[in-house]
């Protein structure tokens, strides 16, 4: 069994080409990667950031073509705009150990933009939540993700890298503190919602912010989300009006086209006399055209944007980071070890089944001879395997023990041979006295 | 003892230019409050000074460029100082008090080699003319600089380069905000600097076109005028007001300049 890991993220595709890939619903994605027979279980993470497709599979040359031809043929297809090649050179592709230890450092934050941010846990026990949902996770999967949540959790509680996504909310209200004088008679609309827009619009709210709009696709969860913030709700298509009216807009809503265009912001601000407009824009795909830049009033801010201009302890962050790796490091090894040792099970099995059908032919034969009841042959049976379960307990713990490591695999070579589980005629399976 | 007490403004000015740029490049508020607590201090002295500049022997003339220039930064600072009372403008004394500190430097040192023979300062009206263009010409300045400062802040922020280190300078809202009353104030004083010295012409000259100073005032008031229009009138976005302000500031001091060599 191989761990196979192609994706495309903010290290090697730059946001235009990340918000192309994005995947709203993986299941029917997973459903058709699960139909190739080199694919046993697969799980595909797609968030602002990334879009990682994570198989488990017996023939890596397969399972490496059939991922290829998602990321090169379907996904761009899907979403238009870009051509079959054109994304060859932003994919990368992981293997067991080196994919496993990524898997860790994503739930963790350590390959965040924004590390230590919160939202990357929750979009990967979504991610999880969808494979196992529509099937496509199974028993190692399972256990894999189990692991990268612990492993995650241990991050957040160890280390204190979970307080720099904080900076980024800050960076946030700083700019607009550079923009906007008084934020008491300011303005501000909420479209959709996030972590990160709730830190934002919490450090906003702490330097005087006091009037919020929210705005959402349905009406329930707008008023929902006011009731949760304080505003007042509305739907997208009061957009343009509320518009007209904020000072400041914080979007993250999932919509695979800007919600916020260029024409939408000239109309809205024609009535403004020039007042200034900042706009955080945490959505991906960006839920505001980047073309708005243009508008002299309007400030837009995207998240590479923010993250970029973090103002932190490079030498605090650095440490954490060191702490955070170890943890990684440490769980990798744990979970690495199952899997290795995974490859032993075959081999176990083998034995145990070629031992049991030693003991089943030779019993069967014995009792033959002998004349017992029915109480007596049960008794016979179950010594037998009494005694088959105790000689091979010791061997077969030590195999499953040496396999976890890579020098090992040479005992479990040792046991196929004595045992003769690759022969056609093996010993011990012929007649006996 | 007039002539000391300028220096003493200087050197107050000196010492809050010191703290200002020490709190700007430190990023620390305190060192800022200093400084605008010393330039209060030298402001009340420089306002002292110009009240006695009279006791001079021989009184320099106002239209004496180192009296202009002094009173031009009496009435800058004053103005600046004004608006930080209601506004969040305390970045902006990193600019204000080195530029008081040169205009009071260079203005005193003028005062023992003034021409007597300048403009006379005995009349109402050429009080009124001098003062209150001088005035009219600091405030436009004052607003110069802030929008100066706010196409600066405004270029970083568009190139997305990250909050200022500190954040000590103005928002780009009260810097807007300051540019619009200083002009708004400034062109008022500008606009009856140029009626009083337009009634001054009629009762003692005559006005022939000829006379640089004058053309160019008439010229600089109608930019302004336009400055104006565009801000209060036209809706144009901050960005292009701050421009507006720049441009003419420095139009006018080419005008002025211009003016004074051709005379």
């Amino acid at each position: 069994m191989r761990l196979l890991l192609l994706g495309v993220s903010h290290h090697t595709a730059p946001l235009a080409i990340r918000e192309r890939l994005a995947v709203d619903d993986p299941v029917p994605v997973l459903g058709k990667l699960l139909e190739h027979e080199a694919l046993d279980e697969a799980v595909l993470l797609s968030t602002c950031n990334r879009t990682e497709v994570l198989v488990l599979t017996r023939d890596l040359e397969a399972a490496r073509r059939r991922l290829q031809r998602l990321f090169q043929v379907e996904l761009p297809s899907a979403a238009g705009g870009i051509s079959e090649g054109e994304i060859e050179e932003f994919v990368y592709e992981l293997q067991d150990g080196e994919a496993m230890r990524h898997l860790l450092r994503v739930a963790s934050a350590l390959d965040s933009m924004v590390m230590g941010e919160p939202q990357i846990l929750g979009q990967t026990k979504d991610a999880y939540r969808a494979a196992a949902t529509c099937g496509a996770s199974g028993p190692i999967l399972d256990r894999l993700f189990q692991r990268a949540f612990s492993t995650a959790k241990r991050v957040r509680s160890e280390t204190r890298l979970a307080e720099r996504s904080t900076s980024v909310a800050r960076v946030a209200a700083r700019l607009a503190g550079q923009i906007f004088e008084d934020f008491s008679e300011k303005q501000a609309l909420m479209v959709g919602a996030g972590e990160m827009i709730e830190l934002a619009l919490a450090a906003l709210r702490d330097r005087g912010l006091e009037r919020l709009a929210v705005a959402n696709r349905s009406a329930e969860r707008a008023s929902a989300l006011a009731v949760q913030y304080g505003g007042s709700a509305h739907g997208l298509d009061e957009l343009p009006a509320l518009l007209a009216e904020a000072d400041m807009v914080l979007t993250c809503i999932a919509l695979d086209r800007p919600v916020i265009t260029s024409v939408l912001l000239w109309d809205a601000l024609r009535g403004r006399r020039g007042r200034p407009l900042f706009v955080i824009d945490i959505g991906v795909p960006r839920n505001v055209d980047p073309a708005v830049d243009v508008i002299d009033e309007v400030y837009r801010y995207d998240l590479d944007d923010l993250a970029g201009m973090v103002d932190e302890n490079v030498e605090e962050r650095q440490r954490e980071q060191a702490r955070a790796e170890v943890i990684i490091s440490e769980e990798q090894q744990n979970f690495d070890g199952w899997f290795v040792a995974l490859r032993a099970v075959p081999t176990i099995k083998d034995v145990r089944a070629r031992i049991e059908e030693i003991r089943s032919s030779e019993l069967e034969r014995s009792l033959g001879k002998l004349a017992l009841d029915e109480s007596q042959r049960e008794g016979v049976e179950a010594l037998t395997q009494a005694m088959v379960n105790k000689i091979l307990h010791a061997p077969l713990t030590r195999l499953r023990r040496e396999a976890e490591r890579e020098e090992g695999l040479v005992y479990l070579e040792v046991a196929r041979l004595l045992f003769g589980l690759d022969d056609e005629d093996p010993p011990g399976g012929g007649e006996t006295r | 003892m007039v002539v000391s007490l300028y220096q003493i403004v200087a050197g107050l000015y000196l010492i809050a230019s010191v703290a200002a740029a020490a709190g700007y490049s430190l990023s620390h508020q305190g060192l800022a409050r200093v400084a605008v607590s010393t330039l209060v201090l030298g402001w009340g002295l420089h306002v002292l000074g110009f009240a006695t500049l009279h006791t001079l022997d021989p009184a320099p003339p106002l239209t004496d460029p180192g009296v202009l220039l002094s009173f031009m930064a009496c009435v800058g600072v004053g103005a600046f100082l004004l608006m930080l009372r209601r506004r969040r403008l305390l970045g902006l004394v990193a600019f204000v008090a080195p530029l008081a500190f040169i205009s009071v430097f260079f203005g005193q040192l003028r005062f023992g080699a003034a021409d007597a023979s300048g403009v006379t300062s005995s009349g109402l009206l050429e009080h009124a003319h001098v003062l209150l263009a001088s005035a009219g010409l600091a405030l436009l300045a004052l607003g110069s600089l802030a929008g100066e400062l706010f196409l600066v802040e405004h270029g970083r922020l568009k190139r997305k380069r990250g909050p200022q280190l500190g954040g000590l300078l103005p928002s780009l809202e009260a810097l807007d905000r300051a540019s619009a009353a200083a002009l708004l104030v400034g062109f008022s004083l500008l606009s009856l600097g140029v009626v009083s010295g337009g009634i001054w012409i009629q009762r003692f000259g005559s006005f022939s076109g000829s006379d640089g100073h004058e053309l160019a005032f008439a010229l600089f008031w109608m930019v302004y005028a336009g400055l104006v229009v565009q801000r209060f009138g036209a809706r144009a976005s901050a960005r292009q007001c701050a421009i507006g302000s720049v441009a003419g500031f420095v139009l006018l001091m080419l005008g002025l300049l211009g003016s004074e060599w051709l005379s």
